[in-house]
């Protein structure tokens, strides 16, 4: 690694040359590029600014609002008293928050320099790439090695992931919630880490057992769903109102095992049809099964031979006697040449044609309750032809 | 190199103590002066009050006995701290005198006490506010000009500040 990039040094640097330094040059030989760096030419060019006349604001009655106070010498312990070194270590024991250093700064000019160091927001970017917690990681890839404030300030806006920092580089790449998000949350999240980070509602209640009180708190992207509105929360916001309330992921683990699964269809409800068995209780209890769960019509004859063409919904049937059955859907037409059938060659004797009512009961004949028959017989001495046309009806 | 039993340390007023050399062994400042060429009667620690003096001294010789590797380097982020309960007195002083025992463990060149004071003043900073840290540490002692850029120095920063 770089010499410079190593905070350490940085520190002995400055406990070297401890008075011929200026406090500016600590960006310029350390520091890498930063949006907060001050430029150099400003401190260079810079003219002792004249003093400015105080102003003494005073009302009508004269009495000075603004004291003007002369400048003490060092009544109290100032933290200014440290040299740079000193505070550095200090900067360095802080640790990631972003917040406290971000305060600090604020503080004063010297340690706003200080702070502004890029060195000191390593580890802050870098706890950002590492997991934390064993469940969240928060940023994938490598951290970046320098310019990191910006780094953060453009992770904190827009065009970034926060999650995974990738940059949106079209309007698509925000999603669609993405304006929302970035209005709500004030930062960006790319459409994977949005199906990732956020939770809804129902979610939040059920996996982290949080009040409804609580939820009215927290920030929420809504999000359109179904002409209703859905809430879409931070999970780890979620999860810290969940800590706040159990105390620890422990308790949260045994208050959900003492509740009760909520009661709802099992989403295995169909399987039950599918099991043979069901349908034994069925025939235990003597239950009258719809047709359609009986056995599959098959011909009177075990030795029939069933010939079905799907397309055509045409099925022809041959038994022994050579009778062909031809059904197109509702309609069978069944067909029988060859020697008079001693059972029914009664009927074909007479050479009736009954049309309609359904007392026919020709072979072969699958008319239902309210079908339709038209019958002929032809009986030529010993030949024998008949054809018969059943219009089933429906069941 | 002669290693005497006792080292008289003077302060900024004269107040002299008179320690054993083993307290301070862990002192880079009196070892240094030590292993230099030259008067051993007396060492003058500048900028050190008496008070805070004594209480160096008394937390090397609680520690006198520690046996641990000296700290090369105080903010070590690969040794994680740990607190000693020792150093409760330490930990419980008020802030002004938190800076003055930093103050006097970075001219002794003590690590440890380094670290300690360190350690203490930023958990002390942490999570406060500006104004806060204001009033804890007071480093608002500058010329007016000063006072004016830090302002809007501020106020850049608070735009670069991440909410987390």
């Amino acid at each position: 690694m770089h010499k410079h990039l190593e905070l350490t040094h940085v520190r002995n640097e400055r406990k070297r040359n401890h008075d011929s330094a200026g406090i500016a040059d600590i960006h310029e030989h350390t520091s890498l590029r930063t949006f907060l760096t001050l430029d150099r030419t400003t401190f260079e060019n810079v003219q002792p600014t004249p003093k400015r006349q105080k102003k003494q604001h005073a009302d009508a009655t004269g009495i000075a609002l603004v004291k003007l106070k002369p400048k003490k010498r060092a009544t109290r312990a100032s933290i200014l008293c440290l040299p740079d070194e000193l505070l550095l270590i200090i900067l360095e024991c802080l640790g990631r928050d972003v917040r406290t250093l971000c305060s600090l700064a604020r503080t004063c000019h010297r340690i706003y320099r200080l702070c502004t160091l890029d060195l000191i927001w390593r580890p802050v970017t870098a706890g950002l790439y590492r997991p934390t917690t064993r469940r969240h990681v928060k940023c994938y890839g490598q951290a970046p090695q320098n310019d990191l404030l910006s780094f953060l300030r453009n992770l904190a806006c827009s065009d970034y992931c926060f999650r995974c920092g990738v940059k949106a580089t079209s309007k698509t790449e925000l999603g669609a919630m993405g304006e929302k998000v970035l209005e709500v949350l004030s930062r960006r999240y790319c459409k994977g880490c949005q199906s990732t980070e956020f939770i809804n509602k129902t979610d939040a209640k059920e996996r982290f057992l949080v009040t409804e009180k609580q939820l009215g708190a927290a920030k929420y992207v809504p999000k359109p769903w179904y002409g209703k509105q859905s809430y879409l929360y931070l999970e780890s916001t979620i999860e810290q109102l969940s800590l706040e309330r159990w105390g620890s992921e422990r308790a949260l683990k045994e208050a959900k095992s003492e509740r009760k699964p909520r009661n709802k269809t099992p989403r295995d409800f169909w399987h039950k049809f599918y099991d043979p068995f069901f349908y034994e209780y069925f025939d235990d209890h003597r239950y009258i099964l719809p047709p359609y769960f009986g056995p599959p019509a098959t011909s009177a004859q075990t030795n029939a031979i069933t010939v079905h063409h799907p397309a055509a919904n045409v099925t022809v049937s041959k038994t022994t006697d050579t009778a062909g059955v031809i059904t197109f859907g509702n309609v069978s037409v069944n067909i029988s040449i060859g020697a008079p059938n001693p059972t029914s060659g009664v009927s074909h004797h007479n050479h009736q044609a009954v049309v309609g009512s359904g007392s026919g009961s020709g072979p072969g004949s699958s008319s239902g309750p309210a079908g339709a028959q038209g019958y002929v017989a032809v009986n030529g001495g010993g030949a024998y032809f008949s054809l018969s046309v059943n219009v089933a009806g429906g069941w | 190199m002669s290693d005497p039993a006792n080292i008289t340390l003077v302060t900024m007023d004269g107040t002299t103590f008179t320690v054993p050399s083993a307290y301070l062994h862990r002192s880079k400042l009196v070892q240094d002066w030590l292993r230099s060429e030259g008067d051993k009667q007396a060492m003058e620690v500048k900028h050190v009050t008496p008070f805070v003096l004594q209480g160096v001294l008394n937390f090397c010789e609680i520690h006198a006995e520690d046996t641990s590797e000296p700290l090369a380097d105080p903010a070590d982020p690969t040794k994680p701290f740990e607190a000693d309960p020792r150093d409760d007195a330490f930990r419980g002083m008020p802030d002004d005198q938190l800076l003055q025992f930093t103050m006097a463990a970075d001219i002794l060149q003590i690590p440890e006490l380094v670290r300690l004071t360190a350690q203490e003043m930023a958990s002390r900073i942490d999570g406060k506010s500006p104004d806060q840290i204001r009033a804890m540490f007071n480093p608002d002692d500058l010329a007016e000009e000063d006072v004016d850029s830090d302002n809007e120095m501020g106020e850049v920063g608070e735009e670069g500040a991440i909410s987390k």
